[in-house]
């Protein structure tokens, strides 16, 4: 309690009266000293006792409209003061907004003596990103003699999100997947606390592992098989190089495929699997982190996700014959793009034709490629069959040679082999350069891994948007059409990432036209 | 609604319980002092009505002191003290707590004026005005204290030391956050399920 100017004036008003009383010597101006001195205790007294029933019966509340906001948002955020007791105070409630955040103007509002309730609301903007909590309610009570503050009140908390796709949708040709992620089987018995089958003793078994129980109910002895603890070391590989730039402000291809990067690392800290991470640009691997457990691994994973940018491509566009692609600039997407789909429809066609084609189409791998040059080379040099098709080969050994320099396959090869044993790779990257892709692919389920391919199909990001949305169904077939050729390879899935909105909107018109995806 | 809140006047004491007192005072004041006296106890009930109750005790002590420059008699002092008394207590009645208020008026009217008598009957003036302005100060911090206490604003010494501990612990939790939030740009955890 602390006492107002006007608190001040009273008091040195009794102060002046004792001094003249000194100065005129007469005690009787003393009494009106005295008089005054106990008028003020008795308003101080009063003060408290008002202050005391109004902080009982007072009720400050403050809430924002919405919890979560984007940087630059703008929220309203209601101040509610409600006071049930009749008192003469008067309060002053200030707002608690957070340092992070601003209001349009001061956030205040007052409760005269007569008035029970009263709301402000007032526009507050959150420019920083994070999560903000609100101070508490700031109450100033006032007399006019004393005054004093006490906090109260709830103090909500808004989450301000940086600039990111607001929906993304992951799934297949169009179809939302149902979370998969959790505890996943082993399939092989071991030690463990899940049981996996009941069987009869077979002599070798300890006697700790007899289940009494079940020996109890079928006479003979019984053996409990638990399924065996496994860990699934997880490697991440993400390519941001730069066609993941594509998309509008903050709706990139590589934004949306940073967030599901981002659940699946907190998944895995989640399940405490191991983790590792590895980053495309286009001159390379740019970020290497090695598997490790999850409780290592996560943080410094999660900071490199979140600050992945995409990198700048080199002057010339690197193409192959098989439709691999380098984007430099946003205007030389749709040539290239169109490039990858001919090149894919020509694969296509040729699939659709003899079965002979149709093996040249799975022996594109490099490891294939070597293996039937080495037996064109056992051949006779007169052998008309040969000579045809040694050349064929031998540009296949070249293709051997240049798809291991490519970024991504080298990422994942040095992942792959830096892991040394059963691993799931998760390669979140786009469809602009699919031979790659499949090589790449190829490479990371070898030995029986499992692969997810989390693919970001260009057409659901491209600048123009959907202007011409039956082009963009058509490009949107071919690219599920590569989805799915790499879903049917065993042990790899491979789901779009793409916004949610523009997809729907793409097999909307897809239904439209009676087509399905 | 948007008054400043230093603005906001103390009970000046407007109500008819304290104007009657005020016009008991010009009566009294009359009564004890003659025209001249009723003149004075006019003035101070005019002091009081545009300023407030403290400055017509302030004005009406000083007009005494004039109307009166020999000294007062005991009987006129006890009745123009009685109107000042009623004038301090005039609009306790409109409080929550009366009682509580009436007493803590007394009680403080009592001490005061009585440390006073008592000082000057055997020490200096200069002592016994000293003693009030104390005795005043003590009593208000008192006063202010017993606010603290009764709405729990004061932490006792172990709570003062866990709130110091609690307060370095958030801090430490907040660097971290910090280190967390800020450096990897600030996210929640996405929604999305795959």
């Amino acid at each position: 309690m602390y006492p107002t100017r006007q608190g001040w004036t009273v008091a040195a008003l009794s102060v002046v009266l004792a001094v003249l009383a000194v100065v005129f010597a007469r005690p009787l101006v003393l009494v009106g000293s005295a008089l005054i001195g106990a008028w003020l205790l008795a308003h101080q007294y009063r003060f408290t006792r008002d202050l005391e029933r109004t902080v009982e019966s007072l009720s400050v509340v403050q809430s924002p409209a919405r919890t979560a906001v984007q940087t630059g948002d703008e929220t309203p955020v209601t101040l509610t003061a409600t006071r049930e007791a009749k008192t003469e105070l008067t309060l002053e409630v200030s707002a608690g907004v957070p340092v992070a955040a601003t209001a349009t103007r001061p956030f205040v509002l007052s409760l005269e003596p007569a008035i029970e309730q009263a709301n402000r609301t007032r526009t507050v903007t959150w420019p920083v990103a994070g999560r903000h909590t609100f101070d508490k309610i700031t109450v100033t009570a006032t007399d006019g003699l004393f005054r004093e503050t006490i906090t109260a009140g709830s103090t909500p908390t808004v989450t301000v999100e940086p600039p990111s796709p607001r929906s993304i949708h992951v799934g297949e040709g169009g179809d939302r997947i149902a979370a998969s992620y959790g505890s996943h089987e082993s399939r092989r018995p071991g030690t463990g606390i899940e049981p996996a089958e009941l069987r009869e003793y077979l002599p070798g078994d300890t006697g700790k592992r007899i289940d009494w129980k079940a020996t109890a109910r079928h006479t003979t002895p019984y053996v409990r098989e638990y399924e065996a603890e496994s860990d699934r070391r997880t490697l991440l590989a993400v390519d941001h190089r730069s066609s993941l730039a594509m998309g509008p402000q903050g709706e990139t291809k590589l934004e949306a495929l940073r967030e599901v990067a981002l659940v699946i690392a907190g998944n895995t800290r989640r399940l405490n699997n191991p983790l590792g991470l590895v980053t495309v640009g286009d001159g390379g691997i740019t970020n290497y982190r090695g598997i490790a457990s999850s409780t290592v691994n996560y943080r410094p994973i999660r900071r490199q996700l979140l600050s992945l940018e995409p990198t700048i491509a080199a002057d010339t566009p690197i193409s192959n014959q098989m439709g691999t692609t380098s984007m430099n600039s946003t205007e030389t997407n749709s040539n290239e793009l169109s490039a990858s789909r001919s090149s894919n429809t020509q694969l296509r066609t040729v699939s659709a034709g003899e079965n002979s084609v149709s093996l040249l189409r799975r022996n594109t791998t490099p490891t294939d490629a070597q293996r039937s040059l080495s037996d064109l080379e056992g051949t006779d040099e007169d052998d008309a069959f040969g000579r045809t098709l040694r050349p064929f080969y031998s540009d296949q050994q070249r293709y051997r040679e240049r798809i291991t320099e490519d970024p991504l396959y080298g990422a994942v090869h040095r992942g792959v082999t830096d892991a040394q044993g059963s691993i799931w790779t998760v390669i979140c990257t786009d469809d602009s350069r699919p031979a790659e892709l499949r090589e790449t692919v190829s490479l990371a389920r070898q030995g029986g891994n499992e692969v997810l391919v989390l693919l970001a199909p260009s057409v659901l990001y491209e600048p123009s948007g959907l202007a011409d949305i039956e082009q963009t169904y058509d490009r949107y077939v071919e690219f599920e059409e590569f989805r799915r050729e790499l879903a049917r390879i065993d042990n790899v899935t491979a789901l779009e990432v793409g916004p949610t909105d523009r997809l729907s909107a793409v097999i909307e018109a897809g239904r439209s036209r009676g087509g399905h995806a | 609604m948007s008054a400043r809140i230093d603005a906001v006047p103390a009970a000046t004491g407007r109500d008819w319980s304290t104007l009657i007192s005020l016009a008991a005072i010009v009566v009294a004041f009359g009564a004890v002092a003659g025209p001249l006296g009723a003149l004075a106890g006019i003035a101070t009930a005019l002091v009081g009505y545009l300023f407030g109750i403290p400055y017509a005790l302030a004005a009406g002590h000083v007009a005494l002191v004039a109307s009166f420059p020999d000294g007062i008699d005991p009987l006129p002092f006890v009745i123009v003290e009685v109107t000042f008394i009623a004038v301090l207590l005039a609009p306790v009645p409109w409080t929550e707590s009366p009682g509580r208020i009436t007493l803590v008026a007394i009680t403080s009217t009592l001490t005061l004026a009585g440390a006073a008598w008592l000082i000057v009957d055997s020490q200096s003036l200069y002592l016994a005005a000293a003693t009030v302005i104390v005795l005043l100060a003590i009593a208000s911090y008192g006063l202010h204290r017993l606010e603290l206490v009764r709405l729990g604003l004061v932490p006792d010494r172990e709570d003062g030391k866990q709130a110091r501990q609690n307060d370095t612990d958030q801090t430490d939790e907040s660097i971290t956050d910090t280190d967390t939030d800020t450096t990897a740009k600030p996210t929640t955890e996405p929604t999305t399920d795959i």
